[in-house]
C-alpha cells in the first residue's frame, strides 16, 4: 500500500470509506442479484401460470382438433408483449398451433417438445407445460419470452440502488470525516505534545486527555512517561552535579596527596643531599690529607704505598656511601649513564691495587688478565663500571677461602661493528645454590652465604646488575656450589682518543707553577675551615696566591678588593651560599672574567645543574681528587705546570722545605691544654689552641693541625709528650 | 356419403389425440364419431344425483342403428373420467333404455327425434346428435359440418334444463344457441 506517508486522518478516512464502499457494493450486488433472481423466478412463475392458463384454455381445441380455435386461444398472448412466441403440441409432439409476436420475423422458431419446466437460454426463457384434460395428457404448450421486461425492471432497480449507494457513500464520507476526529484529535494532540517535547526539550509539557478509551489511556501513559523522563532528567542532573562536586572534592584530595607526596619526595631528596654532604665533608678531609701526605717526599716508599691504599680505600668508602644513594636513585628511576673517556689500564691497575692486598691477606691468588688487542682508551661510564667491578671482586674475595680470584677483561669488536668490553670475575669460592640464583640480583636480598658472612649491604649485586643494564649489558652468573662462581658481563663502549692516553698515561705529579710568571690569584670560599686549609696548603705550595673566605658575603668583599682570577666556591654556606654569591658576581659587569669552580658534596644532579645555571664555569664533587682539581684549574686558567721528573726539578714545596718534625718548644700551659683537648677528643678546642700555637710558630702549628685534621690523636699525644 | 371428407380430415388429428387407431387412412367415420362423443363427455359435469357414488360409471348410450357403438365401446375401454369408468350401451328404442348419462342419437333415428327428445326418459341425459335440426327438436349438443370443419353446437336451454354443466372451454369452441 502507498499509505505510509499519509496522515492518520487520511488513513482513517480511507479505511472507513473503503470498508463502507466494500460493504455497500456487496450489499448492492446482493440486492441486485437477488432482485434479478426474484425477477427471473417470478417471470418463470408467470410464464408457468400463463402456460397453464393457455394450455387449459386450449384443451377443448386440442380435444376436438380445432387448430384454428387453438391459434385463436394463443393469439390472446398479444397482450403479453414479452412473449416472443408460443406453440401447442399434439400428443405425438408435433406442433399443433403456433403463435408469433411478429409473424414476419424469424425471432421465434418452434422448439422441439421438452419436458415440463422452464429454461433460460440465449436471453430467452422457455416454458413447457403438459396439457391434460380430465387427468389425461392431451398435448403440451410452449411459451417463449424475451428478458426485455425483466431487464428493464432490473435496470430501474439498479438505478435506484446506485442512487442509494451514492447517497450512502456521501453520507459515510461526511460521517467519517466527522467521526475520525474522535480518534485523530487525541492522537494529533499526543503527537503535538511529543513534538513540543522533542523540539523544546520541555519535559514539563503534557498531552490533554479528552476521552476515556484506549486513546485516553495512551494519553495518560504518555504523560506518565513524560513525568518519568522529567523525573529521571532531574535525577540525572542532580547526579551529574553531585558527581562534579565529588570530582572537585576528589581533585582537591588528590592535589593535596600529590602535594604531600611531592613534599615527602623533596624532603627525602633534601635528606639524602644533607646526608651525603654531612658524610662527605669528613671524607673530604681524610682523602685530602692523605693526598697531601703522598706529596711528602720524605716518607719511605712503603709509607707512600700505604697512603695510597688509605686514599683508595677512602674512595671506596665514599663509593660505598654512594651505593645507598645510588640504590635510592635507581629505585626512583633517576639514575643516568654519564659516559666519560677513561683509561682501561689505569682502571684495572686501581682495581688490582685495591684488591691485591685483600687477596694476599686471605692467601688468595689474584690475577688480572687482559685478552685481545683492543684499544685501552675507552668512552663509557667509568664510575659505574668501576663500581660494578669493585662489587664483583669484593664479593669474590669475601666468599673465597682458598684458591684464586681472576679478573678477565677483553675489548673486542662484535659482528655489528660495535666495540664491547667484556669482563669476567671468577673465583674458587663457596658458589651459589641453584635456588638462590633467581633472587641474586634483587636489592636487599642476600644469599645464605652472604648472611653467614654477616657483612655487606646486600646492595652490591643489585646495583652492579642495574648499572650494567643501564650501560646496555647484562650480568650472567654460572656457579657450582663448593667449587666457585663466575660473573660475566659485556657492555658496549666507544673508542677514546689515543693521543689523550699517552698524555695522561704519564701519571705525573704536579710540583708547581712555572717560574717567572705572576702567581694566579685563587680565592677559596668554604665555611669548613679544614677544607679551606688543605686547599690553601695544596695551592699555596704550588705557587698560587691564595686567600680564603668563609661565606658568600666575605667572598664578595674579597672579590671586590682583590679580583681573583679563580674562585673555588663551596655551595652550602651560612649567611650567603655559593649560588647566591656566584649569581651576584656574574651580575657585576666586571664579574665575567673571574672563573668560578663550584665545589659541592651533593650527589644530586639537580644541585649541580642549579649551580651551573647560576653562572659557575665548572664544578667539582667533594671530596675532590687533587689531580682532578689541578686539571680543571689548568684548563680554565690555561696554565702550564711543572711536573715531577721534569728537567729542572725545583723543589718549591714549602712542605718539603719544612719537613714535619717535632714542634718547637711550646709554653707548658698551652701544651697542657692541647694534651687535654686531645684526650677529650675536642676537635674544636684543639683547632683554637693550634691557632694560638700558630702565633708563635707557624711550622709547629701546621704540623699539629695536620695531625689533628687527620685525627691522629696518638701521634699528637706522643708529640706533645716529647714537649714536656 | 356426403360430409365424409371433413370427418376424415379431422380423423388424423383425432386419431393422434386419442392414440387409439393406427394409420389415419384406416380410421373410419365411426371411430371419429366415437372419439368426439368420448371427448365431449370430458367437458360435461352431470348433477351429483345422477350418480349413486363417486365411482359410479358414466353410462354412454347409443340409440339407433350405428356402428359407432362398437367404435365407442372400443374407445372407452379401460378409460376413466375422474374416477369413473365409462360404459357403452346400445338401444334400439327409447322404451328399452335404462339410465344413461350421455345419449348419442344416431342419424338413423332422425324421424323419431322429436318423440325421443320429448320422452321423459331422456330429460336428464346429455343428448348428442348429428343431424341438422337436432337442436331445433330439443337436443343438447350437435356435431355439425360447416365447410370442412366439424362444429359443435350447444343448446344452452337444453343443457340448463337438464341441470348439466358444460365446460366454458368447450363452449368457447362451440356455437351456442338457445332453442
Amino acid at each position: 500500500m502507498f499509505q505510509g506517508n499519509l496522515s492518520i486522518r487520511q488513513k482513517l478516512r480511507n479505511i472507513i470509506m473503503s470498508t463502507v464502499c466494500a460493504a455497500l457494493i456487496l450489499a448492492c450486488a446482493a440486492v441486485l442479484g437477488s432482485n434479478l433472481a426474484a425477477l427471473l423466478s417470478s417471470m418463470r412463475n408467470d410464464l408457468g401460470v400463463l402456460a397453464e392458463i393457455f394450455g387449459s384454455n386450449s384443451t377443448a381445441a386440442l380435444a376436438f382438433g380445432d387448430q384454428k380455435a387453438a391459434e385463436e386461444v394463443l393469439s390472446a398472448l398479444k397482450a403479453k408483449g414479452h412473449i416472443v412466441g408460443a406453440c401447442i403440441y399434439s400428443p405425438d409432439g408435433k406442433p399443433f398451433a403456433t403463435y408469433r409476436r411478429a409473424p414476419e420475423s424469424r425471432e421465434f422458431t418452434v422448439p422441439p417438445l421438452g419436458s415440463d419446466g422452464s429454461r433460460l437460454e440465449g436471453g430467452r426463457v422457455t416454458v413447457f407445460r403438459r396439457i391434460s384434460l380430465r387427468r389425461k395428457i392431451i398435448g403440451a404448450i410452449c411459451l417463449e419470452s424475451d428478458l426485455g421486461e425483466i431487464l428493464s425492471r432490473f435496470r430501474d432497480s439498479a438505478a435506484i440502488v446506485l442512487v442509494i449507494l451514492l447517497a450512502a457513500l456521501l453520507l459515510a464520507l461526511g460521517l467519517s470525516s466527522r467521526l475520525q476526529r474522535i480518534i485523530t484529535e487525541p492522537i494529533a494532540n499526543i503527537a503535538e505534545t511529543a513534538r513540543t517535547v522533542s523540539l523544546g526539550k520541555n519535559y514539563a509539557a503534557r498531552a490533554v486527555k479528552t476521552t476515556d478509551d484506549e486513546l485516553g489511556q495512551l494519553t495518560v501513559t504518555f504523560n506518565e512517561m513524560l513525568s518519568e523522563i522529567e523525573r529521571r532528567d532531574a535525577e540525572l542532573m542532580e547526579h551529574r552535579d553531585r558527581l562534579e562536586q565529588e570530582i572537585a572534592a576528589r581533585t582537591v584530595e588528590l592535589v593535596e596527596s600529590r602535594d604531600k607526596a611531592e613534599a615527602a619526595s623533596r624532603a627525602k631528596s633534601a635528606f639524602l643531599a644533607n646526608m651525603s654532604h654531612e658524610i662527605r665533608t669528613p671524607m673530604n678531609a681524610i682523602l685530602g690529607y692523605s693526598q697531601l701526605m703522598m706529596r711528602d717526599p720524605a716518607p719511605s716508599a712503603d709509607v707512600k704505598k700505604n697512603l695510597k691504599i688509605i686514599n683508595r680505600s677512602g674512595e671506596h668508602l665514599l663509593a660505598l656511601i654512594n651505593d645507598v644513594l645510588d640504590m635510592s636513585k635507581i629505585e626512583a628511576g633517576g639514575m643516568r649513564v654519564h659516559p666519560v673517556e677513561f683509561d682501561l689500564g689505569s682502571l684495572l691497575e686501581d682495581l688490582a691495587g685495591m684488591f691485591r692486598l685483600r687477596a694476599a691477606g686471605k692467601n688468595l691468588k689474584f690475577d688480572v688478565l687482559v685478552d685481545g688487542e683492543g684499544p685501552r682508551r675507552l668512552v663509557a661510564d667509568e664510575g659505574k663500571l668501576r663500581q660494578a667491578l669493585i662489587n664483583l671482586l669484593g664479593n669474590a674475595i669475601k666468599f673465597t677461602e682458598r684458591g684464586r680470584i681472576q679478573l678477565r677483561v677483553s675489548v673486542e669488536r662484535r659482528d655489528g661493528g660495535g666495540l664491547w668490553l667484556s669482563c669476567a670475575v671468577e673465583d674458587t669460592g663457596v658458589g651459589i645454590a641453584q635456588k638462590e640464583m633467581g633472587t641474586l640480583f634483587l636489592p636487599f636480598v642476600q644469599t645464605q652465604s652472604g648472611i653467614n658472612f654477616q657483612a655487606g649491604t646486600g646492595l652490591g649485586l643489585a646495583i652492579s646488575s642495574e648499572f650494567i643494564r643501564l650501560m646496555g649489558g647484562r650480568i650472567t652468573v654460572t656457579s657450582e656450589p663448593g667449587k666457585g662462581s663466575a660473573f660475566r658481563f659485556a657492555v658496549p663502549v666507544e673508542p677514546g682518543d689515543p693521543a689523550a692516553a699517552t698524555r695522561e698515561a704519564l701519571h705525573r705529579t704536579v710540583i708547581g707553577l712555572p717560574a717567572g710568571k705572576p702567581a694566579p690569584r685563587v680565592l677559596i670560599v668554604d665555611d669548613e675551615r679544614n677544607n679551606r686549609d688543605w686547599l690553601n696548603q695544596l695551592l699555596a705550595a704550588l705557587g698560587f696566591a691564595v686567600r680564603e673566605a668563609e661565606n658568600g658575603i666575605a667572598a664578595l668583599r674579597t672579590w671586590e678588593a682583590w679580583r681573583p682570577q679563580l674562585i673555588l666556591m663551596d655551595v652550602r654556606m651560612p649567611l650567603m651560599d655559593g649560588m647566591e654569591a656566584t649569581r651576584r658576581i656574574r651580575e657585576d659587569p666586571r664579574g665575567g672574567k673571574t672563573v668560578i669552580i663550584a665545589l659541592t658534596a651533593s650527589a644530586m644532579e639537580e644541585d649541580r645543574l642549579a649551580i651551573m645555571q647560576c653562572g659557575a664555569d665548572d664544578f667539582l664533587s667533594k671530596p675532590c681528587r687533587q689531580r682532578e682539581l689541578l686539571a680543571k684549574i689548568q684548563t680554565h686558567l690555561d696554565l702550564a705546570y711543572r711536573y715531577e721528573g721534569d728537567e729542572t726539578p725545583a723543589n718549591t714545596d714549602p712542605l718539603d722545605a719544612e719537613p714535619v718534625g717535632p714542634p718547637e718548644q711550646l709554653p707548658a700551659e698551652l701544651a697542657g691544654a692541647l694534651r687535654e683537648a686531645v684526650r677529650d677528643g675536642d676537635k674544636y678546642r684543639l683547632d683554637e689552641l693550634i691557632r694560638e700555637v700558630a702565633e708563635q710558630s707557624a711550622r709547629s702549628a701546621r704540623a699539629l693541625q695536620e695531625l689533628a685534621d687527620n685525627y691522629e690523636y696518638d701521634a699528637l699525644t706522643s708529640l706533645l709528650e716529647t714537649n714536656r | 356419403m356426403p360430409g365424409m371428407l371433413p370427418w376424415l380430415s379431422f380423423a388424423g388429428i383425432l386419431a393422434a389425440l386419442l392414440n387409439t387407431a393406427g394409420k389415419a387412412e384406416q380410421v373410419n367415420e365411426n371411430n371419429l364419431k366415437a372419439a368426439y362423443v368420448y371427448n365431449l363427455a370430458k367437458f360435461v359435469e352431470w348433477p351429483p344425483q345422477s350418480f349413486q357414488n363417486a365411482t359410479d360409471p358414466i353410462v354412454i348410450c347409443v340409440l339407433g342403428e350405428s356402428p359407432v357403438q362398437n367404435a365407442l365401446a372400443e374407445a372407452v375401454n379401460g378409460e376413466r373420467i375422474d374416477d369413473r369408468k365409462l360404459v357403452v350401451y346400445r338401444y334400439a328404442a327409447v322404451q328399452q333404455m335404462g339410465h344413461c348419462h350421455l345419449l348419442f342419437i344416431a342419424s338413423s333415428e332422425r324421424k323419431h327425434l322429436r318423440s325421443i327428445l320429448r320422452d321423459p326418459k331422456t330429460s336428464g341425459m346429455l343428448t348428442v346428435g348429428e343431424t341438422a335440426d337436432f337442436l331445433e327438436e330439443g337436443g343438447a349438443v350437435n356435431f355439425r359440418l360447416e365447410g370442412n370443419r366439424v362444429r359443435i353446437e350447444v343448446n344452452m336451454n337444453a343443457v340448463e334444463q337438464r341441470k348439466l354443466r358444460i365446460s366454458p372451454k368447450l363452449l368457447s369452441l362451440a356455437q351456442i344457441v338457445r332453442k
